[in-house]
């Protein structure tokens, strides 16, 4: 009688702890762990910049816009490719704001760049959506944002949160992009 | 007696933790740099664990030179060049120490810095054998690979945080920030104008340096420190203590998150803490690495305590030295015929000895969120536990302080065999992703250690059966009584070992999509199956005698071992760890000393019974 008592006990205290281990990791609680990590997305820092043209911007002043920051330097082939892109990407959707933050050492590489764009881009470059900066010495792509990689682009949602973070070129003319523009809309 | 008892628990405790004790005089204290969270080999785990299982890894010690190995971490990270003069590789291998060039010492342990002209040697060699199967290789090559790979490791760990460490650079006036230090992160903010200035340079002087003035030639040199300190930190990953602000629960290396353009603005915080820990470690300023190492824990907010706990408890070591009194205690008991004091004494050794593999268990659930039998070791710790736990029981039945011997002496052969085993410090390791099945891994793999556990009782007892009767120990009323016990003990663990097997099969049935494929592991738990079916039927239909029944109990030992530990050597199935040779022999030589034991020992009944 005593050891079938045991025996029941061990069986008991089996079945128990399966049904412990089972629950601790079911589906859903792992969905919900999943679902918290991407929820709490993180708030942009603040900084202003001065763009080539002599005009002031602040990144709080875009809020309710979505905005594309774009770390790039006239020397980095990638970025070179994807500017146009980029660029022709702010045309076609003018409710986002396009900030391109050069680390070039100077003004007149920038320049001497844009001389050699075509003729498309040069006038989306007119378009008061594209925002062109230096950003001297890398304060805002090495201080503020350890950006030491480039290209790197941030997409910032209207509440001036990170949605995505790209880093080298991609395909700005893709599926992806154009669903998670959409979806930043909303 | 309680007092006795409390202060012999507290002195074993003690004298384990030498090493923690000491660590304590370094010069700055190392508690809360040891519970910082680091990602290594899929799991995250405090730093204590992470300098424990490297330096286990590198010199085969927990502690190096009495020092806590966290504080041996701290310098290697924070002041490599100090810390390339520890000694912490053992070279075991005399083939290797000579083609090393390394001069021969009392204890083979050398220095990175005296290893650097033999590792540039051999290299050559050591290219060639990479292109090899492991298996052509022989044991000095398997050395020499092992040595290379480690010291591949090491210097990962040297540079982990050299983008932070102070440079010794000559800084034009233009690229001075005005600090008191110059790191290599300082210097990549003005790289893009260093190597513009280097570009004009060239083109208007050429490749040869001699042709620059010394302003230029500063430039120069600068742009060769920045590649050189970036070439040399290539794949450097090692070391994952700064949180992904991408990913969540990933954390990064700090070259890799500079390398791989993951860090955003969250990860300055982090970067600025590490470079001022490493500042403080260096300058001993016991506040700043206090400040930072709370800031640290703040943003981080990964609890690593309880593991720090477990590693510093260390229960499973523990337990071992308590069996060993326990079973010392048992011997004493019974060689004065059952003096209750000893025997009480051996009971509460055991006791603690348990508490403290049963309090590991538990730890080990709770960091690794999974049933505590995922691996090899783990199942070998799971049977420790439970095997003296059935004996124990078997104790309070039998009162005869046969089950207490038997309890005392699994829980220290069992424990010898798990610190064997326990490779590199850290063993808890993330499963596979067929094995990481909670459900299955709890109901299979929990019911087959159990009945592993009933087997090795069942062959203790079975050993003292023929050992009391060898040496005309017992009465024959006394081996009826074992007999009986041996019988029940015989039964349950056939009971386990079934349910165990069938539901493996089923487990297999729901991952691989059959019951049955003659994987080794399957033959060897049908094996301890078909082997218990063979006695008990042999007893049941009269076959076999008390003494061949009882021999083949004894013989549970060895059929457990194979069916256990033995066919994880063949190296193939699916529970294949591969081939450990210490392991091969030691079972070997176990089989022998048993099927020699248990024969001499029924011989010498049989003789006995004869006269």
């Amino acid at each position: 009688m005593k050891n079938a008592a045991i025996l029941i006990a061990f069986i008991l205290l089996g079945a128990g702890l399966t049904i412990w281990f089972d629950q601790a990791n079911t589906p859903d609680r792992i969905i919900e762990k999943e679902i918290k990590a991407e929820t709490q997305m993180q708030t942009v820092p603040d900084f202003t910049i001065t763009t080539l043209d002599q005009k002031t911007l602040t990144l709080s002043d875009l809020k309710g816009r979505t905005v594309i920051l774009n770390f790039w330097a006239t020397w980095c082939a990638p970025c070179v490719v994807e500017f146009p892109k980029l660029a022709a990407l702010a045309h076609a959707n003018p409710d986002i704001t396009l900030i391109f933050l050069s680390s070039d050492t100077n003004t007149d590489a920038i320049e001497k760049f844009l001389e050699k764009q075509s003729e498309e881009t040069k006038k989306f470059l007119k378009d008061t959506n594209i925002a062109i900066a230096r950003d001297e010495k890398r304060k805002i792509t090495a201080d503020l944002f350890m950006t030491y990689k480039l290209p790197e682009t941030l997409i910032i949602n209207k509440r001036g949160e990170l949605a995505q973070k790209i880093v080298g070129d991609t395909d700005w003319q893709g599926e992806e992009i154009k669903t998670l523009l959409e979806d930043l809309k909303d | 007696m309680k007092h006795l008892l409390l202060s012999i628990f507290l002195i074993l405790i003690g004298l384990s933790n030498i090493g923690a004790a000491q660590a304590d005089e370094s010069k700055l204290p190392i508690d809360n740099f040891k519970s910082l969270p680091i990602l290594h080999d899929g799991r995250i785990k405090p730093l204590d664990t992470f300098a424990r299982s490297e330096l286990v890894h590198f010199s085969g010690k927990h502690s190096f030179e009495g020092q806590d190995a966290s504080v041996w971490l701290a310098r290697t990270i924070f002041d490599p060049a100090t810390a390339s003069e520890d000694k912490i590789f053992k070279v075991d291998n005399s083939d290797v120490r000579h083609l090393m060039g390394l001069e021969e010492r009392k204890k083979p342990l050398y220095a990175f810095t005296e290893l650097t002209a033999g590792l540039q040697k051999t290299f050559p060699t050591v290219e060639q054998l990479m292109g090899e199967p492991k298996q052509n290789l022989s044991t000095e090559q398997t050395a020499l690979l092992t040595l290379h790979e480690s010291a591949l490791e090491y210097t990962q760990l040297l540079r982990s945080m050299s983008l932070l460490l102070p440079l010794n650079v000559d800084l034009p006036s233009d690229y001075d920030d005005h600090k008191d230090t110059t790191t290599y992160l300082d210097l990549k903010k003005h790289a893009i104008e260093i190597e513009d200035r280097i570009r004009t340079i060239i083109d208007k002087k050429g490749n040869d340096p001699e042709k620059y003035s010394p302003a230029e030639q500063r430039v120069a040199i600068l742009g060769l420190q920045i590649r050189t300190i970036e070439s040399a930190a290539q794949g450097n990953n090692l070391l994952r203590v700064i949180p992904s602000p991408l990913e969540s629960g990933d954390y990064l290396a700090p070259w890799d998150l500079v390398g791989s353009g993951q860090a955003t603005w969250e990860s300055v915080p982090q970067i600025a803490l590490w470079e001022k820990l490493a500042d403080s470690w260096r300058d001993g300023k016991a506040k700043d690495w206090h400040d930072a190492l709370s800031e640290l824990h703040d943003l981080n907010k990964t609890d690593t305590k309880p593991e720090i706990l477990y590693n510093k408890i260390s229960p499973f070591q523990n337990a071992l030295i308590f069996y060993a009194l326990s079973f010392l205690f048992a011997l004493a008991s019974m060689t004065f015929h059952g003096k209750k004091g000893l025997t009480i004494l051996s009971a509460l050794t055991a006791i603690i000895a348990l508490s403290l593999q049963t309090g590991g268990l538990a730890a080990r659930i709770i960091i690794l969120e999974r049933p505590p039998v995922g691996t090899l070791y783990e199942s070998i710790l799971f049977v420790g536990t439970v095997a003296p736990l059935f004996a124990l029981l078997m104790e309070l039945k039998l009162k005869n302080i046969l089950g207490l011997l038997s309890a005392a002496f699994m829980g220290m052969m069992v424990g010898l065999l798990a610190m064997s085993m326990a490779d590199e410090g850290d063993n808890m390791k993330v499963l596979t992703a067929v094995l990481n099945t909670q459900f299955w891994l709890t109901t299979h793999v929990l019911c087959i250690s159990i009945g592993y556990g009933w087997c090795l009782v069942t062959s203790v007892i079975a050993h003292l059966i023929l050992l009391a009767q060898a040496t005309n120990r017992i009465t024959q009323e006394g081996v009826k009584k074992l007999l009986h016990s041996q019988s029940t003990l015989a039964l349950t663990a056939l009971l386990f070992t079934a349910t165990g097997t069938i539901l493996g099969g089923i487990w297999a049935d729901q991952s691989w999509g059959r019951f049955w494929g003659w994987d080794p592991k399957e033959n060897g738990a049908l094996l301890i199956v078909l082997w218990l079916v063979w006695i008990i039927h042999g007893k049941i239909a009269g076959q076999f005698t008390n003494l061949q029944v009882t021999m083949g109990y004894a013989f549970l030992s060895v059929i457990v071992g194979t069916a256990w530990i033995g066919v994880n050597l063949l190296g193939v199935g699916l529970h294949s760890y591969g081939f450990t040779e210490g392991l091969f022999w030691g079972l070997g030589i176990f089989t022998i000393i048993e099927v020699g034991l248990i024969s001499a020992l029924a011989l010498t009944i049989n003789k006995r019974s004869v006269a």
